[in-house]
């Protein structure tokens, strides 16, 4: 992509900017820009109008509804739109950004769409009558559903029933059924012991107003059902208990068919990602061993925008995994290539993927070295020293400087930390053997968290770690295992923990637990840390520090194998270079997308040669192209994931875009079918 | 070497100026001194500034 350049326009500090992306108000997605005006209507307040910008899935916004506040939103999209389904019509006026999903405005929100729909349906409803509604809603104090005893959204149903009756105080009749509909109303609503929702509370009361009408003014009202998108945001949401929530096993949409295994015999099946709600799951049957289903996003953010369309056709007849060792139907090359050099370690881990045994069987130096020389691309490969703990063996350094003397661009170790606290002698000699980098086992920044997985705290282990690193400027990136109800909450500060140890610290890798090799028990879906939960978590826990627009899909693997960031820290502050575009492709099946990637990631965890100038202390401006390339250099930093697979949430799609390939008796194994390990019964 | 040699304005006859100038970038707004027509404002990017700074911020910001 080229650099636009500011040229003959330019006035000292004046800005101009030559072309300006953002994304679509209603799904995210990228706009486009005519240069002629053409007829576009909107898609909250139905109104055309002409314009130069749309999205790529064709929805508009007009000014005044990206603009307007919520209940000039109601408003406006009631006057002018032509919806004639009560709960439609709510949950497109509800969608808008500025719109809460409780509060006060839905008092409003209800007269307004049941008059809105009447009129749409051909009733004779004035404009001025919605107005009036909107108002007469606005009177509502917030909270009324406790403190006046009486929900917002059934004072707003009889709102609707005195206006379409012309009710007054003075006459009894009208009055009369007004009050008895808001009692009705109010009485569904009420049936609930729960927590105010007001998404509930409003198409409750949208749906008794439909029967009440038909009964007493012969009224047809339209009101549809609603799956509910926000419960994750409710923090006082019922789930099961809500009309809305949606537990039916049979309702649910094939999003995708792939192929997958059986987790207790690990037979080869034919299995389906299958939207149900908002969660999304890779379900699949054997004959013997029954049915299986693995969540594998939890509805945290759209499945189908993150996913973008990447999956080739699933095979007719695969062969993975057995016949795994990169074949003809692999669709991706080797971006970095694990060589496992030890089962020694010197921890027993709860989780353990490789699920070493500790015995003494090892490969040779010489043995290591022949696999080197097969495995390295001269000035390409990036070879993670893996095992076991690779700081088991003394012959370390030399591996390492065999690796480099064999062409390998980049030597990576993945070590628990341990030696290179301990042994400050040791860390100096994988340095001067030419160490890349090092990823760094590190759980949280609490030692209960180290006990709970580890077996001992690590703690004060993985600080010194760092600083002997640090003293040979090897980068170190820190990478935590998941597990839900141990670390899961300490999300936020393992990365303010990272970012205040930049630029020894390069990054953060986040791995969500997988369940392959030695794992305590068969896992529950309730176990499992989706990516798009971590995703939210980052942002919440850091309070936006980090923003889940700035970590985007794997490029180089399936979307669904994980996400990287980009950033720059600078007196404590992160800032992001990259942006989520989410109708861009990703590039899985670009056969130069496992070259970028090495390259990506190499920039940033290697640190760069020490020089005179130290950029430590940041004074500088990165607005300044010069001080922003220096910086950049020495402060990148990256937050990454993997979500490994298992033998319950295999997806042969997601294996076949595999570049993380673990190197064995001449042949290169995508990581999960090289780890990939049966469940006991 | 260009910076040694006199740029001028081919529709202005002036001599460029070195002077602050932003460029855009995937959001992103950096600055650099390039010369400037001081009359009309044209700035000349060389193609070292290209090929050397440019590129390396291209490099940097380009996602994987």
């Amino acid at each position: 992509m080229l650099l636009s350049l500011v040229n003959k326009d330019v006035i000292d500090d004046k800005h101009i900017e030559l072309s300006y992306k953002s994304g679509c108000m209603v799904c995210g997605a990228e706009l486009i820009y005519n240069k002629t005006e053409i007829n576009k209507t909107c898609y909250y307040c139905g109104e055309t109008r002409p314009s130069n910008s749309y999205c790529v899935n064709n929805h508009f916004v007009c000014d005044k509804c990206h603009e307007a506040n919520p209940i000039e939103n109601i408003k406006r999209i009631c006057i002018s739109c032509s919806e004639t389904d009560a709960a439609v019509l709510m949950q497109t006026i509800r969608s808008h950004k500025a719109f809460p999903i409780h509060g006060p405005e839905h008092h409003s929100l209800v007269p307004a769409v049941i008059l809105t729909s009447l009129r749409n349906s051909g009733y004779a409803i004035t404009e001025e009558q919605i107005l009036v509604a909107i108002r007469r809603g606005q009177t509502i104090s917030g909270g009324a559903c406790a403190y006046l005893g009486a929900c917002g959204a059934a004072i707003g149903a009889g709102i609707a029933f005195s206006i379409l009756l012309d009710a007054n105080p003075y006459d009894g009749k009208m009055r009369q059924i007004a009050q008895q509909a808001t009692a009705s109303v109010l009485s569904d609503i009420a049936s609930y012991c729960a927590p105010r929702c007001c998404q509930r509370d409003a198409w409750i009361a949208l749906k008794a107003v439909s029967k009440l009408l038909k009964k007493d003014m012969d009224l047809i009202l339209p009101v549809g059902e609603i799956v509910c998108q926000q419960y994750r945001f409710n923090k006082e949401c019922i789930h099961e208990e809500c009309p809305l929530w949606v537990t039916s096993m049979d309702n649910y949409i094939i999003l995708y068919k792939t192929w997958s295994v059986c987790p207790i015999c690990m037979k080869r099946l034919p299995a389906e990602r299958v939207h149900r709600g908002e969660q999304v799951y890779l379900q699949k049957t054997c004959k013997e061993h029954g049915s299986f289903e693995s969540i594998i996003w939890r509805g945290y953010s759209s499945f189908n925008e993150w996913v973008n369309n990447s999956d080739q056709p699933a095979l007719e007849s695969p062969n993975c995994p057995d016949g795994c060792g990169l074949c003809s139907d692999h669709l991706q090359k080797t971006c970095c290539v694990i060589l496992n050099i030890t089962n020694k370690c010197n921890l027993n881990c709860h989780f353990c993927f490789a699920d070493c045994d500790n015995s003494n069987d090892e490969p040779t130096f010489e043995e290591i070295q022949e696999s080197l020389s097969k495995l390295i691309v001269k000035g390409k490969t990036l070879v993670q020293l893996s095992g076991g703990e690779p700081t088991m063996r003394n012959d370390l350094p030399e591996i390492i400087k065999a690796a480099k003397d064999l062409g390998a661009k980049y030597v990576q170790l993945n070590s628990n930390g341990i030696r290179l606290s301990e042994d400050k002698e040791y860390v100096r000699k994988l340095a001067e053997a030419g160490l890349s980098f090092v990823f760094m086992q590190f759980d949280g920044t609490d030692d209960a968290i180290y006990k709970s997985l580890r077996g001992k705290p690590l703690l004060k282990v993985k600080q010194k770690a760092i600083e002997n690193c640090a003293e040979h400027n090897i980068g170190v990136t820190l990478v935590p295992t998941l597990v839900r109800g141990v670390n899961t909450h300490n999300i936020g500060d393992i990365l303010r923990f990272a970012i205040s140890e930049a630029p020894k610290v390069r990054g953060v890798h986040f791995q969500p637990a997988t369940f392959l090799g030695r794992v305590p028990e068969k896992p529950t879906n309730d176990e499992r840390f989706t990516l798009d939960e971590l995703i939210f978590e980052i942002q919440k826990q850091t309070n936006g520090i980090i923003k889940s627009e700035n970590l985007l899909p794997s490029a180089c693997d399936h979307p669904l194998c994980g996400f990287h960031g980009d950033f720059i820290v600078d007196q404590n502050k992160v800032i992001s270079l990259l942006k989520r575009d989410k109708t861009e492709k990703s590039c899985c099946c670009s056969p130069v997308a496992a070259d970028k990637n090495r390259e990506f990631v190499a920039r940033r965890w290697q640190r760069p040669p020490v020089t005179n100038t130290s950029m430590d202390s940041s004074s500088g401006n990165l607005d300044d192209m010069e001080f922003f390339l220096n910086r950049v250099k020495t402060h990148g930093f990256t937050v990454t994931s993997m979500a490994f697979q298992d033998a319950g949430n295999i997806d042969f799609s997601r294996l076949r875009n595999c570049s993380l390939h673990v190197y064995d008796k001449g042949k290169f194994v995508p990581f999960c079918s090289y780890y990939l390990s049966g469940w006991k019964q | 070497m260009m910076e040694e040699k006199k740029l001028i304005c081919h529709k202005c006859q002036k001599e460029l100026e070195l002077k602050k100038t932003n460029f855009s970038y995937l959001g992103h707004i950096f600055f650099t001194e390039v010369p400037r027509c001081p009359e009309c404002g044209l700035v000349f990017i060389s193609e070292d500034l290209v090929k050397g700074r440019i590129s390396e911020v291209e490099m940097q910001m380009e996602d994987k």
